[in-house]
């Protein structure tokens, strides 16, 4: 079963609505100012400029469609005229399959003004004729709270549905409906005029010429004999003439909104029952997704307060997007697990951001990590047992005799790029530097620094040293390279610094790279 | 006989097993490589000096990883890798976890080997105090086993003595650097190293379970 809805008069609805307390039922006419060269002609060209729809009571007075704005204010001076608007157009279409939305999932959003929807899974198609006059009953109920004016048609196909629409009155809905057999549908629809098919004018004056003014005067004639005279394009009025043919709805899919909001009966202060809202709101969100072909990008938490601020705003990046309900409540409890609330939480609202899931080709060509939310989850308990800034990719500024290395925060696309080799190879910036990278052996940097007590040549060579740790007693120096100079900070005397640099080999064969800077000697690392 | 009758008995002694299942990991660094270092296995680089070339085969590596493009860890013992000689870009492939302690070293190479997504995971305890190092029960050693047989990531510890007694390999160091390795190239030590194995087998595995670095 399906019912049309049709707005006549659907661009002038839209300008009258968009002026607000105008009655719908006083005469109104809509112009186009896009059909008139304003510019060219100026303020006396208003009243040229035609019109391009009347409503009813216009047309009672006299007003017709093509006349000028003059000539139909000649007719009715106090005609209300409007003025085309596509926002408004689109606004009252919005409107109008919103209300369809509310009574079926199902519907098509025909065309301008025009919506047509299946009440086949609806409480209304269930139960017949009677369904269906509660149907039409409850539509003009809810258009007339919105001030729309529309027309009800139903019936079994589509098209026929439209063409019951076209036929309905003000307030009085159209069921072409056979109780019985196809014959009184037949019969039903051979009384109406042959304008309700909405012939094209060339064919409509050729029908008049035939004399055909009911329905049934046009299906008593031979198809093929009518469809040799007016060509192939009165198939489509043939067919619904003689009761239309099934035809599958365009639906009009509603946008998915991956957001639940709970508010709680009682204030929460514990970890335990918030787990168990959001896991029960990540399941319902997992299945939307899934039934949408869709993957979560990311999740984000907003927890209110009683007076229904937020207070703390959370969002998680999925790695690997992926809709499974373990591993997505898994990577909210790990983030939650550290965190404290200052007030308690009186209400929750979970958004989760959407995307296309990604294929994979059985791993057959993948380079880069195997499970990047697995290892995402391990980076966050590593820097949960280190902390952020001691775990991700090394970097550091090339200055000699200082030891800046930090890491940069893991970055799973960068890497991938460089694994892939989508990444260009930065050249090693000179030849010294490449150089002294491939020469000579490696150096084990002591971070914290060991302070040594060094034993000068008066040459300023050291020759023995003794300190902390391995190195407390006395060790000579067997040999040694050096000394290497460095200085920095030359352009702020305040901070200025010079260290000299010395490789030591002493007892146990340890190398050593021993450095001289304000306030002391001390050892930079080993060489291994 | 007795081992094709009951394998389960002898799991833990047969190193060969496992390295039959595991495929040949190419590191890319001669002396590792001729020595056979295996997925799902651990293997211990013991040096028994501060200065015997254990960085060098640490750096050699990390370099001969990054030209194979290949993401690998270092879990940083007592946080001593020096990334400025490696030169720019060396390390781009490298996940580096600063460890201060050897309980933090632990703690992130079990995790890291659970993960099993790096599949080259080094761990450099080279200068923590080799008493901390005594203390470590040997149950750890082979709970980091088990985590990397059953993960399939090559686990190359570097020591300062023969430590882990469940290491399927052990290579010893035992040649110390000299002055004159400050003139030679990072490939030339590597040469000089020959590293002793003191555990384990030089295996040589059919070419098809070899895969292509």
């Amino acid at each position: 079963v399906y019912a049309t809805l049709h707005a006549p008069d659907f661009h002038l609805q839209a300008a009258t609505m968009a002026a607000g307390d105008a009655d719908p039922y006083e005469p109104a006419a809509l112009l186009d100012r896009s059909l008139v060269d304003l510019e060219k002609l100026g303020e006396k060209g208003a009243g040229k400029t035609p019109i391009l729809e009347a409503n009813e009571s216009a047309q009672v007075m006299g007003v017709r469609i093509g006349m000028t704005a003059a000539q139909a204010q000649a007719r009715y001076a106090a005609l209300q005229l409007c003025y085309r608007s596509v926002e408004n157009e689109s606004a009252l279409r919005a409107c109008f399959l919103e209300i369809a939305d509310s009574f079926t999932p199902d519907y098509e959003d025909t065309a301008a003004g025009i919506c047509t929807l299946d009440l086949a899974g609806s409480r209304f198609g269930k139960s017949g004729r009677s369904g269906c006059e509660n149907f039409a009953e409850e539509m003009m109920r809810a258009c007339d709270v919105r001030k729309l004016e529309i027309r009800i048609g139903i019936a079994r196909h589509p098209d026929l549905s439209l063409l019951a629409a076209r036929l309905a009155g003000p307030d009085a809905p159209r069921l072409l409906w056979e109780d019985g057999d196809e014959n009184s549908l037949r019969a039903e629809l051979g009384e109406l005029p042959v304008t309700a098919l909405e012939p094209g004018r060339d064919t409509l004056q050729v029908l008049n010429l035939w004399g055909i003014r009911k329905i049934s005067e046009l299906t008593a004639l031979s198809r093929d004999a009518v469809v040799a005279r007016l060509g192939t394009e009165i198939v489509p009025l043939w067919t619904l003439a003689t009761g239309g043919a099934p035809r599958l709805l365009q639906l009009v899919k509603s946008p998915e909104a991956f957001e639940e909001r709970v508010n709680f009966d009682h204030e929460i202060t514990a970890l335990e029952p918030l787990l168990f809202y959001i896991r029960r709101i990540i399941e319902t969100l997992a299945v939307r997704l899934s039934s949408s072909w869709l993957v979560a990008r990311r999740i984000v938490l907003h927890f209110l307060s009683d007076r229904e601020e937020v207070v703390y705003r959370v969002a998680l990046i999925i790695p690997d997007p992926c809709c499974d309900v373990e591993f997505l409540f898994q990577r909210t409890h790990r983030y939650l697990e550290n965190f404290v609330a200052a007030q308690p939480i009186a209400g929750l609202t979970m958004r989760i951001d959407p995307v296309r899931g990604g294929g994979h080709q059985f791993h057959l060509f993948d380079s880069s990590l195997r499970d990047p939310n697995r290892f995402a989850e391990t980076l966050s308990q590593i820097e949960s047992v280190l902390s952020d800034d001691r775990v991700g990719i090394p970097s550091y500024v090339s200055i000699p005799g200082i030891d800046n290395a930090q890491v940069l925060p893991f970055d799973e696309k960068q890497v991938a790029a460089i694994l892939e080799g989508k990444q260009k190879e930065t050249p090693i910036v000179s030849l010294a530097l490449e150089t002294a990278i491939r020469l000579g052996p490696r150096l084990r940097r002591f971070r914290s620094p060991r302070h040594l007590y060094v034993e000068i040549a008066p040459d300023g060579a050291p020759v023995a040293i003794s300190g902390g740790g391995s190195l407390s007693q006395r060790c000579p120096i067997h040999q040694k390279r050096g000394p290497w100079l460095h200085t920095g900070d030359w352009w702020h005397p305040a901070s200025l610094w010079r260290s000299q640099e010395w490789d030591i080999v002493i007892d146990d064969n340890q190398i050593h790279c021993l450095s001289c800077r304000f306030p002391g000697w001390y050892s930079q690392g080993v060489y291994g | 006989m007795m081992r094709e009758k009951f394998p389960e008995a002898h799991a833990s002694q047969d190193t060969y097993r496992v390295l039959q299942k595991g495929n040949v990991y190419r590191t890319g660094v001669p002396c590792l490589d001729e020595a056979g270092i295996v997925e799902g296995t651990v293997t211990e680089v013991a040096s028994t000096g501060l200065s015997n070339g254990s960085a060098v085969l640490l750096a050699s590596l990390i370099l001969k990883a990054r030209a194979q493009r290949r993401f690998i860890a270092l879990v940083d013992g007592m946080d001593s890798f020096d990334p400025q000689g490696l030169g720019p870009d060396a390390c781009d492939l490298l996940l580096w976890l600063r460890c201060r302690t050897l309980d933090e070293a632990v703690k992130v190479t079990d995790l890291l080997l659970r993960d099993g997504n790096v599949r080259l995971v080094l761990c450099d305890l080279v200068l923590n105090s080799a008493k901390e190092l005594r203390q470590v029960p040997n149950n750890v050693w082979y709970r980091l086993r088990n985590l990397a047989e059953e993960s399939g990531v090559a686990f190359i510890v570097f020591t300062p003595m023969s430590l882990i007694t469940c290491a399927h390999l052990r290579l010893v160091l035992d040649k110390t650097l000299t002055m004159s390795a400050f003139d030679q190239t990072l490939e030339e030590i590597e040469q000089d190293l020959k590293p002793r194995i003191e555990k384990g087998r030089n295996v040589q595995l059919p070419e098809r379970s070899i895969k292509a670095s």
